[in-house]
């Protein structure tokens, strides 16, 4: 696509954008929508600068994004460290594959907030509900990535390697590990995905803080105003996280897509 | 482009009927929806008495009855039209006023006694308000018992010092049983399972006392009442008898409401406690639904809005233009 092309697509986003705005402020100036239903971008904007002065709840605005980014980093983390080797060995030995293959492929599909209740129930109220219920959705994309990875690594690569006396373990890190790379990487993306779907739901029981904590709770008080800024703050950091892990994706595997 | 504006035009146009929908009356009713709680109040009563849909039936409208766990909900369905009365707790109905729902509060169902309470686990070494410091505690939010238990704490200057758990009532029992909380704030029928191994520190009759009253009510959505003031003193003059029989005969209430809710007599008994059921002429002459109560949702208001749970206190004309006892007032002339 030459630049002129990108230019004016991307002027057709800013537009509309714009448009949605504009549609947004006259519905809410000329009132044709009770306030309750959708506040204005004013109220909204000046709620917003109130909770960044006074917090909600009595907690600062920015500790209720950074517990929540707590939340969900740290499931993230946990299920890099944990399905990337499973994933990895599932991809190379047929025996690891077949038992915990089935296991992920049943857990994958269900909504996490089938097996929410059931996990405070094991676990507790804590943080470690929370936080496990974030690891189960982001583990399945990793590891299925994973798998895949590995299977598109082409024989040759590895025939080669050990024809030239690359031992196992060699062949493991230096050919299979850095082919799946990019799979890997596509995996993680997705994975954020869909924890950062499940951060709501996560911070729904027993919570006390958290973006998603308060628009729950702002909803119970019928605050929409609230509500709405809560949802922006997700909305804009779910587009920064996935810029932010196109860019570290661009500067590790630098060769993929070429 | 066009495409995007054809989008748009369409969207405007949903915008503008939804806008119009939500400000007319309704037309010809032929179907009532009531918000019930899960509970054996005045409604369960003459619901298995059949005096409300007796009543309906004459006046050829179906109904329909859907339970909320809490207000909370019951709120959300009053915006979206999806019932025309509910009945919540008081704090419900201040935040519906404060959050200019289109509704009006018609009928104090029952003003609460021991059917809510602060119990705590025995052997967990709390047995004064003090040793609440420190501790977990679960209520749900935006509920009478989060209001009761605010107020408790703030008498007894803990505000600051304990956790405050926001849990469905069916969550802290499950978190109860775990041992995941010591302490909580809430009400019937989960009190009931807590009991056997806890004891009540303070319960709403204590509070009711000391003059802090809490109160189930019931909101009419104001669509339904302007279009239909009749069907309002209708229902009310049913619930009403139910009141009255409370009073005069009240195995025959408890029974019915036991039946209706699916409990043992006994249970059902214990369940509503020492709540009152006050009839239409007892709140007329005690000046509740003029005076009484009205002073206590300015009270509730200003509270609510001092923790910051809503965005301003509600001030006592609105509380009062909020109250239809025009309703209560006709019933109890009778």
């Amino acid at each position: 696509m030459n630049s002129k092309g990108k230019k004016k697509y991307w002027l057709i986003t800013v537009t509309t954008w714009l448009i949605l705005f504009v549609v947004w402020q006259i519905a809410t100036s000329f009132k044709m929508v009770p306030e309750i239903l959708l506040p204005s971008p004013e109220k909204v904007v000046s709620t917003f600068v109130k909770l960044s002065e006074y917090g909600y709840n009595g907690i600062p605005l920015w500790q209720h994004f950074l517990i929540t980014m707590a939340r969900l980093l740290s499931a993230v983390v946990l299920a890099i460290i944990t399905a990337i080797p499973l994933g990895l060995i599932s991809g190379r030995i047929k025996i690891v594959y077949s038992i915990f293959d089935s296991i992920i492929q049943f857990i994958r599909p269900i909504p996490p907030l089938a097996y929410y209740t059931i996990l405070i129930l094991w676990v507790g109220i804590g943080e470690t509900s929370k936080v496990v219920l974030l690891y189960l959705a982001a583990f399945a994309p990793i590891y299925l990535a994973c798998i895949s990875g590995v299977n598109r690594v082409k024989d040759d690569y590895i025939k080669s390697a050990e024809s030239l006396g690359a031992s196992s373990k060699q062949v493991f890190f230096h050919v299979i590990f850095p082919s799946a790379l990019p799979d890997i990487f596509t995996g993680i993306r997705t994975a954020v995905g869909m924890a950062y779907t499940t951060v709501v739901a996560a911070e729904m029981v027993a919570a006390t803080y958290g973006i998603g904590w308060m628009i729950i709770n702002a909803s119970k008080y019928l605050k929409s105003d609230v509500m709405f800024v809560g949802i922006i703050i997700l909305g804009i950091t779910g587009v920064v996280l996935d810029q932010i892990l196109k860019y570290v994706e661009r500067k590790i595997v630098f060769w993929s897509g070429r | 482009m066009k495409k995007i504006v054809r989008f748009l035009t369409v969207l405007v146009v949903i915008l503008l009927l939804s806008g119009c929908t939500n400000s007319t009356n309704d037309k010809k009713t032929t179907e009532v929806r009531i918000g019930i709680l899960q509970v054996p109040n005045d409604v369960a009563a003459s619901r298995q008495l059949k005096y409300i849909n007796d009543y309906f039936d004459k006046e050829n409208i179906k109904v329909k009855y859907i339970i909320f766990d809490s207000g909370v909900d019951a709120n959300k369905a009053l915006i979206s039209g999806d019932i025309d009365f509910a009945t919540m707790g008081d704090t419900n109905a201040v935040v519906a006023l404060t959050s200019k729902i289109d509704a009006k509060l018609v009928w104090v169902n029952d003003v609460l006694g021991n059917n809510e309470g602060l119990v705590v686990r025995n052997g967990s070494g709390i047995k004064n308000f003090d040793d609440l410091a420190g501790q977990k505690i679960a209520t749900p939010f935006a509920s009478t018992s989060h209001y009761s238990l605010m107020m408790t704490l703030k008498k007894h200057h803990l505000l600051n010092k304990v956790s405050l758990l926001d849990m469905d009532t069916q969550d802290i029992v499950a978190a109860w049983n775990r041992g995941d909380i010591s302490a909580a704030y809430t009400w019937q029928p989960t009190l009931t399972p807590m009991l056997k191994n806890g004891h009540f520190l303070i319960t709403s009759e204590d509070l009711r006392n000391q003059n802090r009253i809490t109160a189930n009510v019931t909101l009419v959505r104001g669509g339904f009442e302007r279009s239909n003031p009749k069907l309002v003193s209708g229902l009310l003059k049913q619930l009403n008898k139910s009141h009255a029989e409370m009073q005069s005969d009240p195995e025959v209430t408890i029974k019915a409401a036991s039946k209706q809710m699916d409990l043992g007599y006994s249970e059902a008994k214990s369940q509503i406690g020492t709540s009152k059921w006050l009839t239409a002429k007892q709140m007329v002459d005690s000046e509740f639904l003029s005076e009484t109560f009205p002073e206590q949702l300015y009270i509730t208001g200003k509270f609510m809005a001092q923790q910051q749970t809503i965005d301003h206190a509600p001030s006592k004309k609105e509380i009062n233009d909020f109250i239809a006892d025009k309703y209560v007032n006709e019933l109890g002339d009778d």
